[in-house]
């Protein structure tokens, strides 16, 4: 009995007592720091055992959590446009008052939209469809981040040198970055800027909590429902430099008391820019998002989105036709017709993404996820196509004055035209109409029967498309043990298959197309050769129709990859491994004429075992003040799309396909005293046996050839360091400076093939580029800023950049013996002939002054309206080259009886930045 | 767990808001990129002021430039440069004679028909020969040619002239005894008549000679020789390496009698033909006379 009552009492006092445990919690306002202003909808959560909790601000910027065991707890809050902030609470029996919580609002308080950093883009010559887009996109809470994001992304600024397809880019922990060519896959989701702002970025070499990450960074997008950020948010932005007007609105619930929630966002872009003439964009966007949270173990989440993008594109010219237009940003893709702008080349994309996620929470250690995305739909590229007839962009080089340089009658009458005639200088949409209109069925046309009143259009307009079918499917399991450590084992595997090919969009006026391969026909003549697809010979095509070339890449990928960190109080190490095996081969679904054998099917499957390490360490010293270093061996396989020979047209394989070896390794310190932010790091990067692919007319072989080189090695070294200081009242002081070497380091060996008959023409030819500069960004970029926040959400802002170390993209045959014979450096002229063919030209260095100003009201307390003002580069600099690229063919010289004397390259295409522009942002929430 | 009864409205109502608003917007700023046809190109009728043949004996035995604004020449075109043999030249003709007008474009046979009419406002441009043979070109800076190609757009744009595609016929001049061949015919359409194949120069058995894709060759031209009637030299068929025919087999024994349809032109002393393509070639028997 005794006995009893004692288990009794016992059995109380224990309830009892862990009922008070339980009595504990923390309450507080959330506070903008500059204004003290209440923040709502600010999601708190609280890390705990049992699983995260988390509570959203009311309107008053209060919160609430409650029922929490005595102990130590970690705390984050989270709110739009603010930056995310940490701290630790010691929580007794009583709900603990953490009064004002103050958070940082991010630069500029949302009011600039980082929605523009992706829209530049440039066009290559030899590699169609090339796109080059910034590294830097995404500002994150690092100094130097920040700035270079801001303020260097218009000047092409790659981060550390790397090309932009190094960084990797994850979507609710799916790498998404192209399965064909690695690129980074901003296109997918723009115009969503809103939807997938909550990004987790991790810098260089770190590794991330999704994957190991490569060389040049891991960004994490969280498009998940309950990461949008709650409420309503319209935005209306104007601006001069990309497209007139834009219109996006998103709605969220944020995660509601019943474990749902769900995200809406649309947007549109629209119209044109006030430098470049004819391109434009007609773009929309969607992204629908929900979640269900099921008590504290389960989390599903679906995702879906998409953006329909119509835009126009730009083309670089030589300096000769800017020179002549007197206007830098002549544009040689459009025509008038009609009266109005029409544009050959414009891009029409379309490509939805679906992404399933659940979370299986089972222990406060242990987490288990699992990620599945599909994506797929349209990619298309549109172009003139021409038989047999005149070819139509107006700055085709024989079009132009200086092709008649030894006659001065006659350049002075092609300036005239320049000058003076639309039809000249635009492309000739009328003419192209009336050659269609006017080309009947001739005897010789090798064509099936077809009504004498048929045109065979001589000037198409087809879309090349690349559109993908691509899947990911993604395990990771997280577990902690303890504090110390902490493990996580992923698996990936990718599912692609993307099919080229390409279609007849327009006739132009004419009523088909013949499906032949007019080279073919003019080496071969008659005969079942020049027939694309001899499946289907001498086929008529109208329009919507595939022609020309039509196959499949395959790629197959498995990657299995792990993370460990270690916490030793100060010290923080982290490991990391992934091994990959990766398989990829062409599926032609034509028999092309000229290779019967070789282009229909399957190719024989490449197959590259790849693994990559990495070691960080870090050391925080008292205060917050962070040494770390980082080091990294990774090797990747080779991409689809530079592995084939001439993909469009048979299965060969490049020789000599290798993986790609990548040894780096950094160190950086950081400092943060209040507002005061420093960080420095150093880097250094070796890249070996890359692989490049170039088709293009040749000059010296008078025909169109594949160009491949292997053995491309290169060094990025370098240093970068950010600094914020602040001055008096809201007042600071903003620097950057990145300063890099980004060199070839080797003499990579080529093998040239003639297209049409697979002849070598070139074997294990040295290309000499050691010691030439890796082009396309700015290899010195600085930048000087003074930063103002006021009070009443009053902010400007002002800064002067400094650009050098810019250099042209190069053409590889220019570096071959065979393009310097009859050069003979010994006379004072053909050294400068030697020098003139070899040179890689640096660009002039470049100031450019940008400004923004902006400011947001309160109304009534519940709805915030917002401007926010940028003017770039305010001097107006309108000489200024971002970029450009050494055209691939050689004028061959000839002495009279027509021998081959020496050749000379032509001129180079460049880009140039925009004269001053502005950026108007009205947005409006609640 | 569950949403209430109101509540799900509630949020329905916001949802069903929303959406609508945000058709709204997509209608209100969609626009496509969509283009009517352009009108059919309008042909030009202009009235000649002389005739080719008084045209060419402008021509003083050195490069002549036309400086008379209101000279205007009519012509019908006979060449074709589609099957390549014909190069950046056009060659045109009236009643009086015919004129090759040195263009310099390429595939010109897209904007210029067979048959279709064609005016020439020659200021701007200079008579000269090549091979004795006279032509319509540009100035030259070459001391090699008396002419050159016209070539840029603006030029041609300001001297030749489209007018209205052939309503008749194109018919060839039926040359059949050696009086024919004559410089008042050279640059015009030809039909040759009983001519009766020699062979080709160097043993050569087809029109011309390919380059080759495979071995990296060179093309080159082709000549080969026929005899009209009791002529004393043989016309020449030269085509060039770079038509789709030339490395079609003439396909001729020595002695066989055929037709050739083509441009006549000259160099120096040589009468040659130019075929448009092998549709000129009519073989009709084997000469017996021999």
């Amino acid at each position: 009995m005794r006995t009893r009552q004692i288990i009794v009492a016992l059995a109380f006092l224990l309830i009892s007592g862990l009922a008070a445990a339980q009595n504990g919690g923390i309450r507080g306002i959330v506070v903008n720091r500059y204004n003290s202003m209440p923040v709502k909808d600010a999601k708190v959560t609280v890390f705990h055992s049992g699983g995260d909790r988390f509570v959203y601000t009311g309107p008053d910027g209060a919160f609430l959590i409650e029922g929490l065991d005595a102990g130590m707890y970690r705390l984050t809050v989270e709110a739009a446009d603010f930056f995310k902030t940490e701290l630790n609470v010691n929580v007794a029996e009583t709900v603990y008052d953490l009064m004002n919580v103050s958070i940082a609002p991010d630069i500029a308080m949302g009011g600039v939209d980082d929605g523009l950093f992706n829209e530049l883009e440039v066009e290559n010559e030899a590699g169609s469809g090339y796109e080059d887009v910034p590294s830097v996109l995404s500002a994150s809470n690092d100094v130097f981040d920040n700035i270079a994001a801001y303020n260097f992304s218009s000047m092409r600024y790659l981060s550390r040198g790397y090309e932009s397809g190094t960084s990797d880019i994850y979507i609710n922990g799916i790498r998404m970055n192209d399965a064909l060519n690695g690129y980074t896959p901003w296109s997918l989701f723009s115009g969503l800027n809103e939807a997938t702002r909550e990004k987790e970025v991790v810098r260089g070499l770190e590794i991330s909590d999704y994957g190991i990450g490569g060389i040049n960074g891991v960004t994490n997008v969280n498009a998940y429902a309950s990461t949008v950020a709650k409420g309503y948010r319209f935005s209306v932005l104007t601006n001069s430099a990309t497209y007139r007007l834009r219109l996006m609105a998103t709605y969220a619930t944020g995660e509601m008391d019943n474990g749902w929630a769900f995200a809406l966002s649309v947007s549109t872009r629209q119209g044109g820019n006030d430098y470049v003439e004819g391109v434009f964009y007609n773009a929309f966007a969607y992204f629908a998002a929900a979640e269900k949270k099921i008590g504290d173990q389960h989390r599903f989440s679906l995702t879906f989105f998409g953006s329909p993008v119509q835009r126009g594109a730009q083309n670089g010219s030589t300096q000769e036709v800017y020179d002549l237009m007197g206007n830098n940003y002549y544009n040689s893709n459009w025509g008038y017709q009609n009266g109005k702008v029409r544009n050959a080349r414009v891009r029409n994309n379309h490509e939805p993404v679906g992404i399933f996620n659940y979370e299986y929470t089972p222990f406060d250690d242990l987490k288990l996820s699992v990620a599945l995305s599909y994506r797929f739909g349209r990619n298309g590229y549109s172009a003139l196509d021409w038989y047999d007839a005149p070819d139509p962009r107006p700055d085709y080089y024989r079009y132009l004055p200086s092709y008649f340089d030894e006659d001065p009658s006659k350049m002075a009458w092609v300036r005239e035209g320049w000058m003076t005639d639309n039809n000249v200088r635009h492309i000739n949409w009328d003419r192209l109409y009336n050659v269609n209109r006017n080309s009947f069925f001739e005897e010789g046309d090798c064509s099936p029967i077809i009504a004498a009143t048929s045109t065979r259009s001589k000037y198409v307009i087809e879309e090349r498309r690349t559109d993908q079918n691509d899947v990911n499917a993604n395990v990771m399991v997280t577990k902690s043990f303890g504090s110390l450590v902490k493990g996580t084992l992923g698996y990936n595997f990718r599912w692609n298959r993307t099919e080229y090919y390409k279609i007849i969009k327009d006739l132009l006026g004419g009523d088909y197309w013949l499906d032949v391969d007019q080279f073919a026909e003019r080496d071969f003549g008659s005969g079942d050769s020049f027939q694309n697809n001899l499946l289907t010979p001498n086929r008529l095509v109208r329009e919507g129709e595939k022609y020309g070339y039509d196959y499949y890449a395959h790629i197959r990928n498995h990657n299995l990859w792990t993370t460990w960190t270690f916490n030793l109080g100060r010290f923080n190490a982290s490991l990391a491994g992934e091994i990959g095996y990766n398989t990829f081969w062409r599926e032609g679904l034509v028999m092309k004429g000229l290779f019967p054998d070789n282009s229909l099917g399957d190719s024989e499957r490449q197959k590259f075992l790849t693994y990559s390490t990495k070691l960080s360490l870090s050391y925080k010293f008292p205060g917050q003040n962070v040494l770390s270093a980082n080091v990294g061996y990774v090797v990747d396989a080779p991409y689809f799309q530079e592995s084939f020979l001439s993909p469009r047209t048979r299965n060969s394989v490049v020789s000599g396909l290798t993986t790609e070896k990548i040894f780096s390794a950094d160190l950086n310190y950081s400092l943060k005293i209040g507002e005061f932010a420093l960080r420095v790091s150093a880097f250094y990067t070796s890249i070996k046996d890359q692989t490049d692919l170039i088709s293009f007319y040749d000059d010296i072989q008078r025909a169109f050839t594949n160009f491949s080189m292997t053995g491309i090695d290169q060094v990025n070294m370098g240093i970068e360091a950010g600094v914020r200081v602040p001055i008096y009242a809201g007042l600071s002081v903003d620097g950057a400076v990145s300063w890099g070497r980004y060199v070839y380091t080797s003499t990579p060996l080529v093998t040239q093939t003639v297209d049409n008959s697979d002849r070598v023409v070139l074997e294990n030819a040295k290309v000499h580029w050691e010691g030439y500069r890796v082009p396309s960004t700015p290899q010195l970029a600085a930048s000087i800023g003074l930063n103002w926040r006021g009070p009443n959400y009053l902010f400007a802002g002002i800064d002067l950049n400094y650009f050098d170390g810019m250099y042209i993209s190069m053409n590889p045959v220019r570096r071959t013996d065979n393009a310097t014979i009859g050069l003979d450096p010994s006379t004072p002229e053909g050294q400068a002939a030697l020098t003139y063919m070899t040179r890689q030209e640096k660009f002039p260095h470049a100031f450019v002054l940008n400004a923004n100003i902006g400011k947001s009201w309160y109304i009534q307390r519940k709805y915030l309206l917002g401007v926010s003002v940028n003017i770039n580069n305010i001097l107006n600099n309108t000489n200024i080259r971002t970029g450009g690229y050494e055209q691939m063919r050689l004028t061959a010289n000839r002495d009279s009886d027509g021998n081959v004397v020496n050749y000379t390259p032509f001129d180079s295409r460049y880009f140039y930045l925009f004269g001053i522009n502005y950026m108007v942002n009205v947005y409006f929430r609640f | 767990m569950f949403i209430s009864d109101s509540k799900a409205m509630k949020t329905a109502a916001h949802y069903i808001r929303f959406a609508a608003l945000l058709a709204a917007m997509t209608a209100a700023t969609a626009c496509y990129q969509k283009f009517d046809e352009p009108l059919p190109q309008e042909y030009v009728e202009m009235e000649p002021t002389m005739t080719l043949a008084e045209f060419k004996a402008l021509y003083r035995g050195y490069p002549v430039e036309i400086t008379d604004e209101s000279i205007v020449l009519e012509g019908r075109v006979i060449s074709s440069d589609r099957s390549g043999n014909v190069y950046r030249s056009l060659y045109i003709e009236d009643g009086s004679a015919g004129l090759e007008l040195k263009i310099g474009l390429r595939s010109m046979y897209n904007d210029y028909k067979l048959g279709q009419t064609i005016y020439v406002k020659p200021k701007y441009l200079w008579l000269g020969t090549y091979g004795e043979s006279i032509q319509l070109g540009a100035a030259s800076y070459d001391p090699e040619y008396e002419t050159s190609f016209i070539e840029a757009p603006e030029l041609i744009a300001r001297t030749i002239f489209r007018g209205a595609p052939d309503s008749v016929e194109l018919k060839p001049m039926i040359i059949n005894n050696k009086a024919q061949v004559n410089d008042a015919n050279v640059c015009r359409f030809v039909k040759l008549e009983g001519v009766v194949y020699q062979g080709g120069e160097n043993g050569l058995r087809t029109w011309a000679i390919k380059q080759d894709p495979f071995l990296g060759s060179e093309a080159e031209y082709g000549q080969q020789n026929f005899k009209l009637g009791d002529m004393e030299d043989n016309i020449v068929v030269r085509t060039s390496g770079y038509a789709s025919f030339a490395a079609e087999e003439v396909g001729m024994e020595v002695g066989q009698v055929c037709n050739l349809t083509g441009i006549l032109t000259k160099f120096y002393d040589t009468y040659q033909l130019v075929l448009l393509d092998l549709t000129g070639v009519e073989r009709i028997g084997v000469d017996r006379t021999e």
